[in-house]
C-alpha cells in the first residue's frame, strides 16, 4: 500500500501543515512511495515551484548520503550497555552469594583449629606443615567441602568461575612452599575428618 | 541548440555508454529505471534551466552517469541520486554554459561516484558521510530502525509498519523526524 496523499483531504492545510506536507511529499516522492496521481501533481508543481525544487534537492542530498553510510546493525541500534549492566548485577549477586557461602564454611570449621594455644602445642614437624592462617583457612574449607558434599563444592566452583569481580588478588609466585602448603594441610585435615567420621560410624 | 526534444541516449549505443555494462538486459533495466524518473527530472530542470535543449543536454549527462554508477547506488536512493546529479549538472551548466560535447568530455574525470571523485571531493564526501553516520547514531533507536529498514533494506513504509506492528503514519513520521533531525545536525555542523 502506498501512503495516502495528504493533498487528497478537502480541508485546506495551514502554513505549518503545508510545509510539513511539502517535506513529507518530497520524502515520499524521492522514495517512490507516492501514488501515480500524486506523483504527477508533484512533478507539475516541481516545474514551476523553485522552493519545492530546493527542498527536494536538500532531501535528495540527505537520502543519497544516508545510503552511503554503513547499514546499522542491531548492536548499533540497541546500546549494548543495558545487557552489560544487567550481567554485572547478576555477577555481583553471584559473587556475594559465593562469599557468604564460603564465610559459613570457614566459620563452621575455624574455631577449634585456629586458636594460638593449639598452634603452640604443635610439634616441629607439624609447624613445618602449618601454613599461614590464610592458607589454613583455604585448606580447611577445601577439605571440609570434600566431606560435606559434592553439590556445595560444585556451586562454589561455579561461583568462583562466574565471578568476574573476585576481590582476592593473585599471590606473587615468590614462595612456592607457601603456595602449596595449604594442600598438605588440607590432605591431613581431610584424613583426620574422615577418621573421625569412621569412628563415629 | 537542438529544437526537438532529444531522448536520453540509447544504452545500446556504444558511443554513448562506452565502458559500461555489456549486458543488454542490464542496460535495458537501467534505461527503464531512468525513464521512471525522467519526467520528474525534466520538471525539476525546468525550474533551473531556461532552454529545453539545455534540459535535454543535462539529462543526457545524467543518464550516462547513471549507467556508469547505477551498480553503486542503493535501490532506495536511486531517485535521490539522480536528482542530486541533475542538480549538480544543471548548476555546472548554468555556470559555465558548457556544451553537451564539453560535458561529455569532462565526464571521464568528473563522475558522481566515490571512486571517480577528485581527492578533495572524496574527502569532503567521506567527512559528510561520517557526520551523517554519527548523527544517525544519536537518533532514538526506533527512528534509526526505520531509517535502516527504509534506506538500507529498501522496505516500503507499509512493509516497515507491518514488520514493526506500528501504524503506517508512525513509520512515516519516524522517518520524517529522523531526516529533519539529521538535516538540522548537518546544518549546525556546517555553520
Amino acid at each position: 500500500m502506498t501512503p495516502e496523499d495528504p493533498q487528497q483531504n478537502d480541508r485546506k492545510p495551514t502554513d505549518d501543515e503545508a510545509v510539513l506536507e511539502q517535506d513529507e511529499q518530497c520524502l515520499l516522492y524521492l522514495l517512490d512511495e507516492l501514488t501515480p496521481a500524486s506523483r504527477r501533481r508533484f512533478e507539475a508543481r516541481l516545474a514551476t515551484d523553485r522552493k519545492l525544487g530546493d527542498e527536494l534537492i536538500r532531501q535528495a542530498d540527505l537520502i543519497a548520503t544516508l545510503s552511503q553510510t554503513s547499514p546499522l546493525g542491531d548492536a548499533a541500534i540497541e546500546p549494548p550497555r543495558r545487557d552489560t549492566r544487567r550481567w554485572r548485577w547478576v555477577a555481583a549477586l553471584v559473587s556475594l552469594a559465593a562469599s557468604i557461602a564460603l564465610g559459613f564454611q570457614i566459620a563452621r570449621i575455624a574455631p577449634p583449629t585456629h586458636s594460638l594455644a593449639s598452634r603452640d602445642n604443635l610439634s616441629d614437624a607439624d609447624r613445618r606443615l602449618q601454613p599461614t592462617n590464610e592458607s589454613a583457612l583455604f585448606a580447611e574449607a577445601w577439605a571440609s567441602s570434600q566431606t560435606i558434599g559434592k553439590s556445595s563444592q560444585d556451586s562454589l566452583a561455579e561461583a568462583a568461575i562466574e565471578d568476574p569481580f573476585d576481590p582476592v588478588p593473585e599471590e606473587p609466585s615468590s614462595d612456592m612452599d607457601s603456595q602449596v602448603s595449604w594442600m598438605f594441610v588440607a590432605i591431613a585435615s581431610s584424613d583426620e575428618m574422615q577418621t573421625e567420621g569412621g569412628n563415629d560410624g | 541548440m537542438s529544437e526537438s526534444r532529444r531522448p536520453c541516449p540509447d544504452p545500446n549505443d556504444d558511443a554513448a555508454t562506452s565502458g559500461e555494462t555489456d549486458n543488454p538486459p542490464a542496460r535495458k533495466a537501467l534505461r527503464e529505471q531512468f525513464e521512471e524518473v525522467e519526467s520528474g527530472l525534466r520538471a525539476f530542470l525546468r525550474s533551473r534551466l531556461r532552454q529545453e535543449s539545455d534540459i535535454d543536454d543535462c539529462l543526457q549527462v545524467v543518464f550516462v552517469k547513471w549507467v556508469e554508477s547505477a551498480e553503486q547506488v542503493a535501490p532506495a536512493a536511486r531517485r535521490a541520486w539522480l536528482f542530486r546529479v541533475a542538480m549538480n549538472e544543471a548548476a555546472r551548466m548554468w555556470r559555465s554554459e558548457a556544451s553537451t560535447h564539453r560535458m561529455l568530455q569532462q565526464r571521464g574525470s568528473d563522475q558522481g561516484t566515490v571512486e571517480s571523485l577528485e581527492p578533495i571531493d572524496r574527502a569532503i564526501l567521506r567527512e559528510t558521510t561520517e557526520q551523517v553516520e554519527q548523527a544517525l547514531r544519536q537518533l532514538p533507536a526506533d527512528w534509526q530502525e526505520v531509517v535502516r529498514m527504509r534506506i538500507h533494506q529498501n522496505l516500503t513504509f507499509q512493509q516497515i509498519a507491518d514488520q514493526l506492528k506500528i501504524p503506517l503514519g508512525t513509520a512515516l513520521t519516524r522517518m520524517r523526524r529522523a531526516t529533519e533531525r539529521l538535516r538540522r545536525e548537518l546544518d549546525h555542523d556546517a555553520t
